[in-house]
């Protein structure tokens, strides 16, 4: 129906609905009431099963199930018609999908196929006077920018933890719908040859949504151990000051600064980080700086949006505790 | 002996050096005169034969060889001036006089030696030992060939003067055998190649048999009053014998020791032909080995580069590339691309060792050693010189020619250099080895585009944004807003204003040093000096570009601030940063940018000596000992060093100097455009030398250079001694402002 | 045959600009230029341009074109891609063109690239470092009816295809695609060369192409914009330290982390 919100659910590797398809559900279902429409809920991919109830139960009104044995791993080619189709059958107001790696590559061409337009990794969908509105950051997190669209269906991608999911809610009823493929295989043109784990290296410092970055303060590099720690707890990827890479405790390659590297995470842990402007110059665009240090002086804390004046010694430990706990109720849920 | 002596103060240098001068050419000669009239009357006789005990044919002899000497000892420069002409053309001919001054000062008058007490010290004995007995043989063969004036008083008088050269001589010898086989001296480190050792054992040798010799002939002929060949035959005289005390000494033990008349003879001519073969020997070496820089060092001491602005060293203005439609190559890659006399450098150098003892990089454990990095392109030009002539004259295409930059020179070692000018400082051959370091850099960055990662993001930084400081949150006109906030109303320049002050970079965009730049308008404005800034006009002044190999990028900078400056008709320009002063002073003129330009710390000096800028006692600083670092583009680059020094005992501050200090002073290691760039290995050299300032006691460290500054602040909190001390790094101007402040309280009260 | 790389540039208000010197004005719904600072060439596009490079430094005979949509002063990044080492440029300079939405940009971008066809690879930056948005490259590939690689940060060219490493969230995958293709590259593929002087001084000579909307064969007026900007503002970010209170260590974390939650950080 043309007041319907389409949300595409995305895996995780191990086959499970991804935390970001609960927040786009969620996010749809706060939209659903000012369009009129239902909640669809498209999920692609192979031996699908299950899946269903869990985004009913995460708000969705319509789970449209394509399972084929095609679509067992993310390739454009193969995406791309599928969801066209769907969309295209069911003619809704909105498509949302979420701000990752598929959602890059997917939805500007998903809308590109159905003569529309895309507003990517945005913040916040409203309806206002009928119309449906998409905020997103750009300039680097400078400005914001509000969209408004001439052309249907409005397709947005939602930048993760940009939305509150809902509460799981298995009571709630849905239907299923299992949708013909089709893959045509002539028109998967690209071809995945083979697929390399990095993990042992972590996040990229510069991709880092989290960075937990350690100085001098630390007194050796044993501290760094319990950074990586948290790091690893958050997603994020562990840097240093020069301080602290000069003195060999952590290598040269996560040294931010001037002479080091410009990061730009949601989440920067400074922890027994002074703050002299050589560091400070890699951090500039950092909105959300946390800093733990002992000296209430200190000139991290001059730019910094949360300061914890504390040993740091004590701070971490239970930090990553606390961290540790949240992570494992989340997963739960 | 592991104590060094040096000495500091340029001005006492130059007094020893005339004083070495004053002895050696006037005041041996001239005691040695007076003795001999005082005590030696009645021997207007007293005179010697030359070639005693030897046969009569050996004088054609002597003379035949000296003249085949002299042409072997030819063709060794020539043979080296072949291979210079390899490279490219460079006029150094300019202003003779000048350099005959300074071949006078420097050449003969040793005027570097004394930096290093004792090597000085045993070089000016060897040097004045060896130069009397040259000349003192000259003389003979003039007495003995044309006019026989070696008689009587003058004849013992120039007896005398020999026997102490050559005592000297012998004593300096035994100076350098001590100092490399004992003492083991680490500048000795490359200077023990065949050629260096055994010319030491070589000009020993020739010392002593020329004592055993003219101990046999006195002992043959005054001491026994013998009848020899001179006026058809006159007798000697025993008492003559003692004004060749060496030879006198030498002579009675033999007699004592019961020697006949035969053994001496013969001891006395195997001895003579012995002494004579190592002599011409050593004269013909005086073409090929490191004896050479007899001529070789002599004449680089001529051919210096000379500046018109006054620099102080050859690296202090870089020269720069006239016109890069035509050039065939930007900076010097290949063996051709040096200039001859940047090729002739490495053949001068000595491996002395003063120049790695001084350069910050080496002694921080780096790669790049200045007399290293000469001897390689020594050994290469050596190697492949005669092969690329020959393919030259032929016309051929040069086959597996290596590159200089980036292979026979490391990339490391052309990128570890801050410029410091330390090596240049101490040569005292006057050998320039910034100019090619920098121009190695020029091709590495502007024909292959291979630098370091950090040198590349600040090349990329300065011509996209125009400034070097990545990341910075301030804009040129922050300091300015600010000010204004305060109540403070900085005057923009508009021609009508007597000085332009130029802030700089780093003045404008790093916190820290806006403080600095605060200062230095409320001193300026406090001591009503007429001036104006540009603010948002200013931009790099192309110092870093151009010290980071990229002198297209530089030549564009300094092009745009001088259309402003002469836009806004500027004339005299203040500038707070030493590198963006040395910029502006010497290497503007280059792009025909004339200005008058003053260092802050000089104007400052001069306010408080008129009495427009009242000092008074830091009261929070008293009994906090200050020391003051030396910024190496002002104190060794430009000879500015007292000023500073005037304005800190102006405050009544107590001071307290670093062991390198003044022109000796050791970078901070922000140089050369290491402000930005890592270093590539070893010890931070911000590290070492904040670790010096703590080691002094002192518990402030002014400075008078915006990166020096930077890289205090940083190694104040990195290195614990002086962490512990909770040391402060000022800028003069900083306390002179608050110097001032309580001046300017007192008089409101 | 030589192969053909084309390459998709914007030139961008400089993205270091201090964040006190960022304005926008708000009624126009545009950046207003910081004085001074001057605009760069996107990051991603010159990462761009060296992915071609490095094609062209293993295979040798590659010819790379560069194309651009903008105002002159879109010239200069050009510029900075020709010294770079890329052989033409070509700016699409039309007036009518200047309020294009990503849309339309792709729809201009698609018909330079087919009038420089033949073609072999288009690459473009995953995103451009003004309006973030990173769809341009991918919609190049739909309208051009071609494969697309987004996010890369390898590109080889073998046996007539490209080899595209593809980075994912803990690695990256090879993806292989007959060519022509559209590839979008990441700042995982490395830092683009320092441009060497001589060619910095052989692109200032080199004449960029310019061509209107009408050469490309296009109508203007045909061509509608398929989003609006309603607003452009810049967001509340001032920093406002709040030191964290709390008697224990514990209870300091548990604020802190309740900050952390409430701002959705964690």
């Amino acid at each position: 129906m043309a007041n319907d919100i389409l949300v595409f659910g995305e895996l995780t590797e191990e086959g499970r609905l991804a935390p970001i398809t609960f927040e786009l559900l969620g996010a749809a279902r706060r939209l659903a009431p000012a369009l009129g429409g239902r909640v669809l809920c498209a999920i692609l991919g192979a031996g699908l099963d299950g899946h269903s109830q869990e985004a009913i139960a995460q708000g969705a009104d319509v789970v449209l199930l394509a399972d084929d044995p095609a679509l067992q791993e993310y390739q454009g080619d193969a995406y791309v018609p599928v969801l066209e189709r769907l969309v295209r059958e069911k003619g809704p107001a909105v498509v949302l999908l979420g701000q990752t790696i598929i959602g890059r590559d997917l939805a500007p061409r998903l809308a590109a196929r159905l003569g529309t337009a895309v507003a990517m990794d945005s913040v916040e969908v409203e309806v206002q006077d009928g119309r449906v509105l998409v905020t997103r950051p750009c300039y680097g997190g400078n400005a914001r920018a509000r969209y408004s669209f001439n052309t249907s269906p409005v397709i947005a991608t939602l930048r993760a933890k940009s939305q509150e999911p809902l509460e799981r809610d298995d009571s709630r009823q849905g239907e299923v719908e299992r949708v013909a493929v089709n893959v045509d295989a002539a028109g998967v043109r690209t071809r995945v040859l083979g697929r390399v784990k990095q993990k042992a290296e972590g996040v990229r410092l510069e991709d880092a949504r989290v960075v937990v970055s350690g100085g001098r303060g630390l007194g050796g590099p044993e501290g760094f151990q319990q950074l990586e720690e948290l790091a690893e707890l958050l997603g994020g990827a562990v840097g240093a000051s020069r301080a602290a890479c000069d003195l060999g405790w952590y290598p040269v390659s996560a040294q931010v600064g001037l002479t080091g590297k410009v990061v730009t995470p949601d989440l920067y842990i400074a922890v027994g980080i002074s703050g002299a402007s050589q560091h400070m110059a890699g951090i500039s665009q950092v909105k959300n700086i946390v800093a733990i240090n002992k000296d209430p002086e200190a000139n991290i804390f001059k730019a910094s949006r949360w300061a914890v004046v504390a040993d740091w010694k004590e701070v971490l430990p239970v930090l990553i505790k606390k961290v540790r706990e949240l992570k494992e109720a989340e997963a739960r849920r | 002996m592991a104590i060094e002596v040096k000495v500091r103060s340029p001005q006492l240098r130059l007094l020893l050096a005339g004083l070495s001068f004053f002895v050696a050419v006037a005041l041996v000669p001239l005691v040695a005169a007076l003795v001999v009239i005082a005590a030696s009357q009645g021997m207007g006789e007293a005179t010697r034969q030359v070639f005693f005990n030897i046969a009569k044919w050996a004088r054609i002899f002597v003379y035949a060889l000296t003249a085949a000497i002299l042409l072997v000892l030819a063709y060794g420069p020539l043979s080296r001036l072949r291979l210079w002409l390899i490279g490219k053309r460079e006029d150094r001919w300019d202003r003779p006089w000048e350099r005959a001054r300074f071949f006078l000062l420097y050449g003969i008058g040793q005027g570097r030696m004394p930096n290093d007490l004792y090597a000085g010290l045993m070089h000016l004995l060897i040097f004045w030992g060896w130069t009397f007995l040259f000349i003192g043989t000259v003389m003979l063969a003039f007495h003995d060939d044309f006019v026989e004036y070696l008689e009587g008083h003058v004849y013992l008088g120039y007896s005398l003067a020999l026997d102490l050269a050559g005592v000297a001589a012998t004593v300096g010898i035994l100076m350098a055998l001590y100092r490399r086989y004992l003492w083991k001296h680490p500048k000795m480190r490359l200077g023990s190649l065949w050629d260096d050792v055994a010319l030491l054992w070589l000009m020993l040798a020739i010392l002593l048999t020329g004592f055993v010799i003219e101990g046999m002939r006195v002992g043959m002929t005054e001491l026994q009053g013998a009848t020899i060949d001179v006026h058809g035959g006159i007798a000697s005289d025993p008492n003559w014998a003692p004004w060749s005390p060496i030879g006198f000494l030498i002579g009675k033990a033999a007699l004592e020791s019961g020697a006949s008349q035969g053994f001496m003879e013969l001891l006395h001519k195997s001895l003579w032909w012995l002494h004579l073969a190592m002599a011409t020997g050593w004269v013909a070496w005086v073409g090929y080995g490191k004896i050479s820089h007899i001529l070789l060092g002599s004449a680089n001491i001529f051919l210096r580069k000379l500046s018109p602005t006054g620099a102080a060293l050859a690296g202090t203005a870089l020269p720069p590339i006239a016109d890069f439609e035509t050039a065939e190559r930007f900076g010097a890659g290949y063996l051709r691309d040096f200039t001859w006399k940047q090729l002739m450098d490495v053949d001068v150098c000595v491996r002395c060792g003063r120049c790695e003892a001084h350069c910050p990089a080496y002694n921080t454990g780096k790669e790049l050693t200045p007399m290293g990095f000469l001897q390689d392109i020594k050994r290469y030009l050596t190697e492949a010189g005669p092969r690329l002539l020959a393919a030259r004259r032929k016309g051929e295409e040069v086959k597996e020619e290596r590159a200089i930059a980036g292979d026979v020179v490391s990339f490391n070692t052309i990128w570890d250099c801050v410029t410091c000018g330390a090596c240049e400082y101490q040569c005292p051959l006057f050998i320039e080895h910034i100019p090619k370091l920098m121009d190695m850099r020029r091709y590495l960055v502007m024909e292959q585009a291979s630098m370091p990662e950090t040198a590349q993001a600040t090349l990329m930084q300065l011509e996209q944004r125009g400034h070097p400081w990545r990341g910075t949150q301030l804009t040129r006109t922050t300091w300015i807003e600010e000010l204004a906030r305060e109540g403070v109303e900085v005057p923009m320049f508009d021609g009508s204003q007597e000085y332009l002050y130029w802030v700089g970079c780093t003045g404008a965009l790093q916190e820290r040093n806006v403080r600095v730049t605060k200062a230095i308008v409320r001193l300026l404005l406090q001591a009503g000096v007429s001036f104006g800034v540009l603010g948002a006009e200013e931009t790099c002044s192309g110092d870093p570009a151009r010290r980071l190999g990229n002198e297209y990028l530089f030549q564009m900078q300094a092009q745009q601030n001088i259309e402003t400056f002469k836009a806004k008709g500027v004339k005299k320009v203040i500038a707070n940063c030493p590198h963006c002063f040395n910029t502006i002073r010497h290497e503007y003129p280059q792009l025909d940018g004339r200005f008058e330009v003053v260092h802050h710390t000089q104007l400052f000096a001069q306010l408080v000596a008129e009495g427009r800028l009242e000092p008074r006692t830091i009261n929070e600083l008293w009994g906090f000992p200050v020391t003051y670092h030396d910024p190496c583009y002002l104190a060794r680059h430009n000879n500015i060093m007292g000023e500073p020094r005037q304005l800190l005992a102006a405050m009544d501050l107590e001071t307290v100097e670093m062991e390198r200090h003044r022109g000796h002073t050791f970078c901070c290691g922000a140089g050369g455009g290491h402000m930005w760039v890592e270093e590539s290995k070893g010890q931070r050299i911000n590290h070492v030398r904040t670790a010096e300032a703590a080691g002094t006691g002192a518990r402030v460290i002014a400075v008078a250079c915006p990166f020096c500054l930077q890289m205090f602040e940083e190694g104040v909190g990195s290195v614990p001694e002086a962490a512990r001390k909770g040391m402060q790094v000022l800028d003069v101007a900083e306390l002179l402002e608050r110097s001032v402040a309580y001046s300017r309280a007192a008089a409101t009260r | 045959m030589a192969l053909h790389i084309i390459c998709c540039v914007k030139q961008v208000p400089d993205p270091e600009t201090p964040a006190s010197q960022f304005r926008v004005d708000e009624a126009a719904k545009k950046v207003i230029p910081a004085p001074g600072i001057a605009p760069v060439p996107s990051q991603f596009d010159t990462i761009g341009v060296e992915a071609a490079l490095r094609i062209r430094d293993a295979l040798g005979d590659v010819k790379i074109s560069v194309v651009s949509m903008g105002p002159d002063s879109f010239r200069d990044a050009i510029k900075h891609c020709l010294a770079m080492g890329a052989d033409d440029g070509y700016l699409i300079n039309d007036p009518a063109l200047h309020e294009a939405d990503h849309w339309v940009t792709a729809q201009v971008l698609a018909a330079a690239i087919q009038k420089l066809a033949p073609f072999d690879l288009v690459i473009t930056g995953r995103q451009a470092v003004d309006w973030d948005m990173g769809v341009v490259g991918p919609t190049l590939a739909e309208l051009l009816g071609i494969p697309c690689v987004t996010i890369a940060k390898d590109v080889k060219v073998q046996d007539g295809k490209v080899v595209v490493e593809r980075v994912l969230l803990d690695g990256f995958e090879t993806v292989e695609a007959p060519l022509p293709a559209v590839v979008t590259v990441s700042n995982e593929l490395g830092e683009p060369r320092y441009p060497q002087l001589r060619q910095i001084m052989m692109a200032a000579r080199k004449q960029v192409t310019v061509w209107t909307a009408a050469d490309l064969g296009l109508n203007p007026a045909q061509l509608q914009n398929r989003v609006n900007v309603e607003a452009l503002y810049i967001p509340e970010t001032k920093v406002e330290t709040e030191f964290i209170e709390g008697d224990t260590v514990e209870e300091k974390v548990d604020r802190l982390l309740q900050r952390l939650r409430e701002a959705k950080l964690i």
